[in-house]
């Protein structure tokens, strides 16, 4: 196995470890999600640390060791600077880094994910957050096989675009359940029409063009909710960032 | 793994806990512990249970004291009206070494970090709050770490602070002493750019 490895990388996380040391958890374009340790990066002198800023986009020089990796060189493409000035932009950072590293198994190489999280972040350092917040949701979900079934209803199978009406979205069934089928599971959260049609939309669009969509509050409101409680229910757990998200709201 | 007698092996675990030391420095520790006088050894002991039962939060600045205010607070010669916010009590002592700080401190005892869940109510961040009102404040210095966590909590203290008509600054920012700027991010050179100063 090759011992040194030059990546590409996006540093999803640091952890403090011993006196200097900080344990990263990083998004790499060869090998997908790697930890690594970065040795006297608390060092003022430290030649590493430029490189090696959480959000930021780098070029690392890894040594594969047999459980955790080990930076050995570090050279920054971008540091999204923008998202350090603003304590939302920041937060939305935050929240896309935790999300990816909640849906990523570790040294499964991913692309589209890797390619996800380099635009997440520079938009949300420059676009209004909330719409790429969400697009970034729904196609992890997708590049992840979590996403929910929008197409026909989970219980009788008709197909949702020839039924108007309120549907529901039930994350235990993984999708939407037609006004038909509908009950008072006290699990399940009411849809409006608007709401399925954009999420749908927010699965294809191009991320550059997502703030080009209009959207109603109400609508904004289901959107955030059904996405949530999918990603809940597919991981087993709740995102922390997104507590701190909505409570900064 | 029972290769020592009870009471080693318990206290090879204990030290083992402490941040940093893994099992065989504890157990140089322990050993060294062992070989030295039953009077260092108490003495240890002593301290840690001393530390540990009067070590109390600063009723002003939330340092860590063992008198109702600290040593600081308590001198009337600081500069009442501006205060340093840093992140630990670790911080008062890093900038204490300086001599350039006349003001006063206040003890967050953290940092918010969203990933980690750790909000500002978490922090002392509410007692900082009191202070502002009780105390004639004109200029908030915010020292806590560059980190992605120490800007996060940077920033929210700002849009808490600002709107009290209160002076809100951050510490400037740019090459360490001896470092490289070949070798330093963007982020920190352009911040060195901003702070530069007239020579």
């Amino acid at each position: 196995m090759e011992k040194l490895l030059k990546t590409e990388a996006i540093v999803l996380r640091a952890k403090n470890y011993n006196e200097a040391d900080q344990i990263l958890t990083l998004f790499t374009h060869k090998a997908g999600k790697i930890a690594a340790i970065v040795k006297g990066v608390k060092k003022p002198k430290s030649r590493l640390r430029g490189g090696v800023q959480v959000f930021s986009h780098t070029n690392l020089v890894l040594y594969l060791g047999a459980n955790l990796a080990t930076v050995t060189g570090a050279e920054t493409i971008n540091t999204f600077s923008l998202l350090r000035e603003d304590l939302t932009r920041m937060s939305y950072a935050a929240y896309l880094a935790e999300l990816i590293d909640s849906f990523t198994p570790p040294g499964e190489k991913d692309e589209e994910i890797f390619r996800l999280a380099l635009m997440g972040l520079y938009l949300l350092s420059i676009e209004e957050p909330w719409l790429v917040a969400r697009a970034l949701e729904t196609k992890i979900l997708m590049q992840t096989g979590y996403q929910p079934q929008m197409e026909s209803c989970v219980e009788c199978g008709k197909d949702l675009t020839k039924i108007k009406g309120t549907y529901q979205f039930a994350p235990m069934l993984g999708g939407i359940i037609c006004p038909y089928c509908n009950n008072k599971d006290g699990t399940r959260i009411e849809i409006g029409g608007e709401a399925l049609g954009m999420i749908k939309r927010l699965q294809d669009i191009e991320l550059t063009k997502v703030n080009r969509l209009r959207i109603s509050l109400q609508g904004k409101q289901e959107i955030e909710e059904l996405l949530e409680q999918q990603i809940t229910h597919s991981l087993g757990k709740k995102i922390k960032s997104k507590d701190f998200l909505d409570n900064l709201a | 793994m029972l290769n020592y007698a009870n009471s080693v092996q318990k206290l090879i675990e204990e030290l083992a806990k402490l941040p940093g030391i893994g099992p065989k420095t504890a157990q140089r520790l322990a050993f060294y512990i062992l070989k030295g006088t039953k009077e260092d050894a108490y003495k240890l002991a002593q301290a840690i249970i001393k530390a540990k039962e009067k070590i109390t939060y600063c009723s002003v600045c939330c340092n860590l004291t063992d008198v109702n205010t600290c040593h600081i607070c308590n001198n009337s010669n600081r500069d009442r009206s501006i205060i340093c916010v840093v992140e630990d009590s670790r911080d008062v002592a890093a900038l204490e070494r300086t001599k350039d700080f006349k003001g006063l401190y206040h003890v967050l005892h953290g940092y918010i970090s969203p990933m980690e869940g750790i909000g500002p109510e978490q922090l002392k961040i509410k007692e900082l709050l009191e202070r502002l009102q009780k105390e004639e404040v004109k200029e908030i210095v915010i020292a806590t770490n560059s980190s992605v966590e120490g800007e996060a909590t940077a920033l929210y203290l700002a849009k808490l602070i600002k709107p009290l008509g209160i002076k809100v600054t951050r510490i400037a920012q740019g090459i360490p002493a001896g470092g490289d700027i070949e070798y330093a991010d963007e982020v920190t050179l352009s911040r060195a750019f901003l702070g530069r100063i007239e020579m």
